[in-house]
């Protein structure tokens, strides 16, 4: 079991391009951590400087306290899922996952105990003789799991290992990573691009674009209260919807539509001298409501301002209903329930719960927020 | 009796066949057309002279006239009857060490150097090409220039032995019967690595990065690496180039021909099957019955490389499916 300090890291490969900068975490032990971001934010370089791969521009990694930078990946104790398997082709699912166990000079008794212990783990145990072609690619990903696992090793190192399923076995996989994680409790940083494998497996988030951290969090953390527009935009699915307007005392301006802004936010605002300027605001799909006819506001409690709009696009996708449409020129999307009534074309009423839309400022895309605590959060970082 | 418009069409169904389909076929059978000039040349120039051989072997001649029905009489006098059968099994000798010594030189050069072009140094495009160059020039030209390079008064090899303060060194390396055969197995090793190398770089370039990452992180050794790993990935293109060396070195004839002539001297010290099929029929060891015996010659050659080529494919495709 292991705690990792990653500090200030930064990579730069030929002629200055800088893939990771300034990334800095500490992981705690038994920590199921996942880095996402789109491609080339800087993920997989990340683990690959974890897993000694890659060498660190500048910064420090710490495993258990101790400064690996410069140690060889097998002397790391960690282990590493790829994201085509990268199971060895020649050999048998045992001999795959005997493989790191005999290099480093186990007895016989005690790499047969492991294998088949691993095997038992992950339903293997009819495969062992098999070799990798004569598997499925859930079978292949298990062995690679299995290579991992065997090794009984400190930190698992995973990079996108499920990109290469199926949609069906890549949800069943990802439970059974969680599952596993839930049993061995090793330490494990997960890469991926999918938000929802992200948010359903980790216990901490990182979010990353550009190769700069844009936020860490616990998945609900980060869902609710994003950093900034990017953020708020990658996590969740459908994306968070966003318009640009201006604040007025009591109401957020797009074009002609006014949304009431609720008093807290108002307050904010008004202090951090936001009145008169452009903003963005997000909101996210399942925030906007169909407005009751004859109420200032949605069915529920809480601020809530009705638009008028018309549908272009409703995809029922079983248990809701996707409604496509724009404000003044700004597409989003809102998540009602299966049994609405709404049909492309027809003009509605939509209420937003504006108890629940997110400021950004507009220059820096960033959340607008008390200052206080954003010296705050300076200081703990 | 009229028919319903329904009816016609089921009709012209039933009785015509398909247009599209037909005009498929058509264009199928016109497309073969294009293969026969290719099949008639194979044909008239590898099957036609296989089957002749064979059925030659069985004949005895008088001159370029075949004679009598004589069964394996031809074979039993290349295998009991001197001198053809010291000739024979000398040749064959030689043949088995040409394989053994270009194997050792050639091939564990070659791969040595892939391994080491692949290792992403610098300017492995220039490496390649260079290796690959001599393998531009025709055989018989290569022959000659190492003919030249070679000579032991004025060949350049000698010529740089003693203006390096390595006299004792010079030798004349085609002349001895104990360097000559091991000499032409090196020039060939020269003439041929490039492209040696470039089939076993196509074999390494094919082993994913990430096998060799995981490798590490599992923890194996650099020798490890190459004997785990590199080596067994890279076994289909050393199994290619094992079976081409065999062929080439049973068929070798060019170099031996165009560096020691056709008796394979000196004294018979680099005599190879090709070359004493050769003299068998073209040249002059046995007037009369040259033919019937160079062809039986030329069978028992090709079943050896059939055999050995079927012994090693068999094992070679096992392999491959159990990958």
């Amino acid at each position: 079991m292991a705690e990792l300090i990653l500090e200030h890291i930064y990579k730069e490969f030929d002629k200055n391009v800088t893939a990771v900068s300034d990334f800095h975490l500490h992981i705690k032990d038994e920590e199921f951590i996942v880095f996402v971001g789109p491609s080339g934010c800087g993920k997989s370089t990340t683990l690959r400087m974890i897993a000694g791969l890659e060498e660190i521009t500048s910064g420090s990694i710490y495993i258990n306290g101790k400064r690996v930078n410069d140690v060889a990946p097998k002397d790391r104790d960690i282990a590493m899922v790829f994201q085509n398997y990268a199971l060895y082709p020649h050999m048998t699912v045992y001999g795959n996952m005997a493989f790191g166990l005999k290099n480093r000079k186990f007895p016989k008794e005690e790499i047969n105990r492991r294998v088949m212990n691993a095997a038992r783990i992950l339903g293997l145990e009819e495969l062992l003789d098999r070799k990798p072609k004569a598997l499925s690619g859930g079978q292949r990903q298990r062995v690679a799991l299995g290579r991992a696992i065997v090794r009984d090793a400190q930190v698992f190192l995973m990079d996108e290992p499920l990109s290469n399923l199926d949609a069906k076995l890549r949800v069943q996989m990802r439970a059974e990573i969680a599952m596993l994680h839930q049993r061995l409790k090793t330490t494990t940083i997960y890469v991926t691009h999918d938000q929802t494998e992200a948010m359903t497996m980790a216990t901490r988030l990182v979010v990353m674009k550009d190769g700069f951290i844009q936020q860490i969090g616990s998945p609900k953390e980060v869902y609710e209260h994003p950093e900034n527009v990017f953020v708020g935009g990658f996590i969740g699915s459908p994306a968070m919807n966003f318009f640009e307007g201006i604040v007025h005392e009591g109401s957020f301006r797009i074009g002609d539509t006014r949304l009431s802004i609720p008093r807290s936010q108002m307050e904010l605002l008004r202090g951090l001298g936001y009145i008169g300027k452009e903003a963005i605001i997000g909101i996210r799909p399942e925030h906007i409501e169909e407005a009751i006819v004859g109420t200032a506001g949605g069915n529920g409690s809480g601020t809530r301002s009705n638009v008028s709009i018309q549908v272009d696009v409703s995809e029922l996708t079983g248990a809701e209903t996707m409604v496509y449409s724009s404000l003044e020129g700004q597409k989003f999307v809102a998540r009602l329930s299966a049994e609405t009534a709404i049909r492309p074309g027809e003009h509605v009423n939509l209420a937003f719960v504006m108890d629940k839309v997110h400021f950004f400022d507009k220059e820096t895309e960033l959340r607008i927020r008390p200052v206080q605590k954003a010296a705050e959060l300076v200081e703990t970082s | 009796m009229v028919l319903k418009e329904q009816e016609v069409v089921e009709v012209q169904e039933k009785v015509l066949p398909k247009p599209t389909k037909n005009k498929r076929s058509m264009k199928r059978h016109f497309l073969h057309l294009f293969l026969l000039p290719a099949l008639i040349f194979y044909v008239g120039f590898q099957v036609y002279p296989i089957l002749t051989a064979f059925v030659n072997s069985f004949y005895s001649f008088k001159g370029m006239v075949r004679q009598d029905f004589i069964g394996l009489e031809n074979f039993i006098r290349l295998f009991t009857e001197e001198p053809y059968n010291t000739i024979f099994t000398n040749a064959f000798g030689h043949n088995v060490i040409y394989f053994i010594g270009t194997v050792v030189t050639k091939l564990v050069l070659a791969f040595a150097l892939a391994l080491l072009i692949n290792s992403k140094i610098k300017g492995r495009e220039f490496f390649k090409a260079i290796f690959f160059m001599p393998k531009l020039l025709s055989v018989i030209v290569v022959g000659f220039l190492f003919s030249l390079i070679l000579n032991p008064t004025n060949g350049a090899l000698n010529s740089f032995l003693k203006m390096v303060g390595l006299a004792e060194w010079a030798h004349p390396w085609l002349g001895d019967p104990k360097t000559a055969l091991y000499t032409i197995i090196l020039v060939n090793s020269w003439y041929g690595i490039g492209f040696a190398i470039l089939i076993f770089l196509a074999g390494l370039q094919a082993i994913p990065e990430e096998i060799y990452e995981a490798a590490k992180i599992d923890g194996a050794s650099g020798l490890k690496m190459l004997l785990q790993i590199t080596i067994p990935m890279a076994m289909p293109s050393i199994m290619i180039m094992t079976i081409l060396t065999f062929i080439g070195s049973f068929e070798t004839f060019e170099l031996v021909f165009a560096m020691q002539g056709s008796s394979g001297g000196p004294y018979y010290s680099t005599d190879v099957l090709a070359l004493f099929f050769y003299r068998l029929a073209f040249g002059s060891v046995d007037g009369g019955d040259a033919i019937g015996l160079g062809s039986a010659l030329a069978v028992v050659l090709f079943l050896i490389i059939c055999t050995a080529t079927a012994i090693s494919l068999f094992f070679f495709k096992r392999k491959e499916i159990e990958q």
